[in-house]
């Protein structure tokens, strides 16, 4: 009796739990999972956006390959987020415990830092394709009042500075998302944690490296996927600078994906693209967690 | 258990009901018509056609639910293509004509024949709009769409730089190079020229190309030929590159470049010259305008063709109609009457302040016109109008290869052999 009661009773609670799940798990497999089947099945096809679709097998993935423009876009994607990793966490953890330590000001600086983050890309491109223009621009205006004609550039036509120039806004903005997250991490470390580093006469670069690092370890390796993964989606700060051109020279996979699928209705090599982007976003997530896998500090 | 069981359904119910209802929104007698248009704020014909929108709304309440939707061109082509794709197109929707456009949207059966509009209509009759347009809109024998804009390229000359120099409007390539020197020493960019997106560079391009002995034959015969590494376009790609090295051109062409930029060059009285379209100059200052002087293009070394004896032109803009919304009963006289509206003269006397020359034949006020506008129709009237490489590119890819190579050419990253080699490289991958 009393077992078929406990049976009936985790019954109830397993159908609960699916019913709880369902209406999440269906707008997950229509948004998300479907889309992501579709655009798979994209890719194995020639489509042009009407029409019937022609089954074409890897054709268009080994095109992924021998195509000079996703060759570019590709190394451009990586260059960017190599960038990204190296300036956007670090400084974002400087700041965030410059932000922590400080005893005046933090408020106004973290919303000050964080700003960026809410303007739209497309308005931080607009804003940038005028301050790098070189006729009505500000920048080499203000390279030329501070003496320094000889750095002027032609920034969004010179292929030497253009994906740095197209980079940089990018990279610029993105610092306070991660600089407010690790700020929040820091605030749940207990302060009697730093008052004993203090008292056994750590410095703040001590503090820094051999406190704040490894407590924020958790919290780092996130900041470091929404990095990457950021920035092989980026889409915004190119298409409105540059459009990823000349050619493909500022163009990232994204662009690109979207270059072919809309100005050329080549859906079947975009969605090939689309995939590689996929499958660049989940390699780099398993093998990161793989290579980072250590215990956390607790505390 | 049952009370959580009761607040789901309560809650799938209500969320069902609530998709349900977001569809249709069809009160009684009242149909929602969906209108996508670039001619909204980015456009200078915007200012005068937004509120005429807003009118016949505000007038037609009772019987049409009129949706506007503004976008700008290239993001009308993105969407037109997405809503292609999902079977979602608007109702009705501005667009271009031409097989490169409107192509994808006859293949998938999508668009009205004009013809069946015609049939009913009781205010117009396809026998007034101007020919070039109706061949613009008809693709296999078919009218697609209505013409309503027409255009004619215009070389402009900012006449108070030019006498503040003691300069005379250059006539030939030399003089262009020669004054583009003297404005360069005195910090003024002497062309408002240059690439992004392939704008406003592939104009240019055809327009010189023109002038070369067979150009306006090849052109035209582009789509049979399938070729595009000729003698000619090899001359034109080193004329640009030449005068990017001579530093005609403003120095970032790319942000510089696409219409509006390179416009706002001249607007602004930061360059000398210009090449440019109906559709930017209609927003043109008036302070400009009273400055400005439209002149034929400069003949280039070598033209078999003088610039004086054609002019640049073709229909470009009209309305296309979704097939399935006109046979929709429920908005087939929404939609004549809207149409009816769209093509009246009224509506085109208003557009043509924004810089829309008419494609329909009737007794229009060409004061309406602004001063540069009123100009440029004098100075080029009676000239055959002359069709350009882009419109003869049928497959998007291959007029997308063509821009990326002007934005490369132009910013100096690519020789004009490696150009040329680019787009017939194009052409020859295409199976178009």
């Amino acid at each position: 009796m009393c077992n078929r009661m406990i049976l009936t009773v985790e019954k109830q609670k397993r159908v609960a739990a699916w019913a709880f799940l369902l209406p999440g798990l269906a707008v997950y497999v229509l948004f998300v999972v479907g889309p992501l089947l579709f655009s798979f099945y994209l890719s194995v096809v020639k489509w042009n956006g009407v029409g019937p679709r022609t089954f074409v097998a890897l054709e268009n993935f080994l095109r992924l390959f021998t195509s000079s423009q996703f060759i570019t876009s590709f190394w451009n994607t990586i260059k960017l987020t190599g960038v990204s990793v190296a300036i956007q966490i670090p400084t974002a953890l400087v700041l965030a415990f410059l932000l922590y330590r400080s005893t005046h000001g933090t408020k106004f600086f973290r919303a000050l830092i964080f700003l960026p983050v809410v303007i739209s890309p497309i308005a931080i491109g607009f804003m940038f394709t005028i301050f790098y223009n070189s006729e009505l621009g500000l920048l080499n205006t203000v390279l030329d009042t501070l003496g320094l004609a000889a750095l002027k550039r032609q920034w969004l036509s010179d292929p030497d500075v253009l994906l740095g120039a197209v980079m940089a806004p990018q990279v610029w903005q993105f610092i306070g998302l991660h600089m407010v997250i690790h700020f929040a991490a820091l605030q749940t470390i207990p302060e009697e944690i730093f008052e004993s580093a203090h008292m056994d006469g750590a410095s703040g670069l001590q503090v820094f490296f051999r406190l704040v690092i490894p407590l924020l370890w958790e919290v780092i390796q996130i900041t470091l996927v929404l990095c990457v993964t950021g920035s092989l989606k980026s889409f915004g700060h190119p298409w409105i600078m540059t459009q990823g051109g000349p050619g493909v020279r500022s163009s990232y996979m994204t662009v690109l994906m979207f270059r072919v699928a809309f100005l050329e209705r080549n859906f079947g090599f975009a969605s090939a693209i689309t995939t590689a982007i996929v499958v660049m976003a989940l390699l780099f997530t398993v093998v990161f967690r793989r290579v980072t896998r250590r215990e956390s500090v607790e505390y | 258990m049952k009370r959580s069981i009761v607040t789901i359904g309560t809650i799938l119910l209500v969320l069902g009901s609530a998709f349900a209802g977001g569809s249709g929104e069809q009160q009684s007698g009242v149909a929602t018509l969906r209108f996508a248009t670039t001619w909204g704020a980015a456009d200078s014909k915007g200012t005068y056609f937004i509120p005429m929108l807003e009118a016949y709304r505000a007038e037609n309440a009772d019987s049409v639910n009129l949706v506007v939707e503004e976008y700008g061109s290239d993001d009308m082509v993105t969407k037109i293509t997405v809503e292609l794709a999902s079977g979602e197109l608007p109702d009705i929707f501005s667009y271009w004509g031409g097989i490169q456009r409107l192509g994808p949207l006859v293949e998938g059966d999508a668009l009205l024949d004009m013809n069946e509009y015609f049939a009913v209509t009781s205010v117009v009759s396809r026998e007034d709009f101007t020919q070039a347009g109706i061949n613009h809109f008809t693709i296999d024998g078919t009218l697609r769409g209505i013409p309503m804009e027409a255009n004619v390229a215009a070389f402009v000359c900012n006449r108070e730089m030019f006498e503040q120099f003691g300069l005379d409007f250059p006539a030939t390539y030399e003089d262009m190079l020669e004054v583009g020197r003297v404005f360069r020493e005195n910090g003024i960019i002497p062309f408002a020229m240059a690439s992004n997106g392939g704008n406003p560079s592939h104009f240019w391009f055809s327009e010189m190309y023109k002038q070369f002995p067979g150009g306006l034959e090849e052109i035209r015969d582009l789509p049979n030929s399938r070729r595009f590494a000729t003698e000619n376009a090899l001359r034109v790609a080193q004329i640009i590159d030449e005068m990017r090295r001579n530093e005609m051109l403003p120095a970032d062409t790319v942000s510089n470049g696409a219409w509006g930029p390179a416009f706002a060059l001249y607007n602004e009285g930061r360059a000398a010259m210009i090449y440019t379209y109906p559709w930017m100059l209609g927003s043109m200052d008036q302070q400009m305008q009273d400055k400005s002087v439209v002149i034929d293009v400069p003949e280039l070394p070598g033209a078999t063709e003088s610039p004086a004896s054609f002019i640049s032109g073709f229909a470009t803009f009209g309305f296309v109609v979704n097939r399935a919304s006109f046979e929709d009963p429920a908005k087939r006289e929404a939609l004549i009457s809207f149409m009816d509206f769209m093509i009246s003269d009224e509506m085109f006397n208003e557009l043509m302040q924004g810089g829309l020359i008419p494609t329909k034949a009737y007794d229009m006020p060409v004061d309406a016109f602004n001063d540069v506008m009123q100009q440029t129709l004098r100075h080029y009237q009676d000239r055959p109008q002359t069709t350009s490489h882009f419109w003869q590119m049928h497959d998007p890819a291959v007029a997308n290869a063509f821009k990326a190579a002007l934005d490369e050419l132009y910013a100096g990253i690519i020789t004009p052999e490696d150009f040329v080699d680019q787009v017939q490289t194009a052409f020859d991958e295409s199976d178009m």
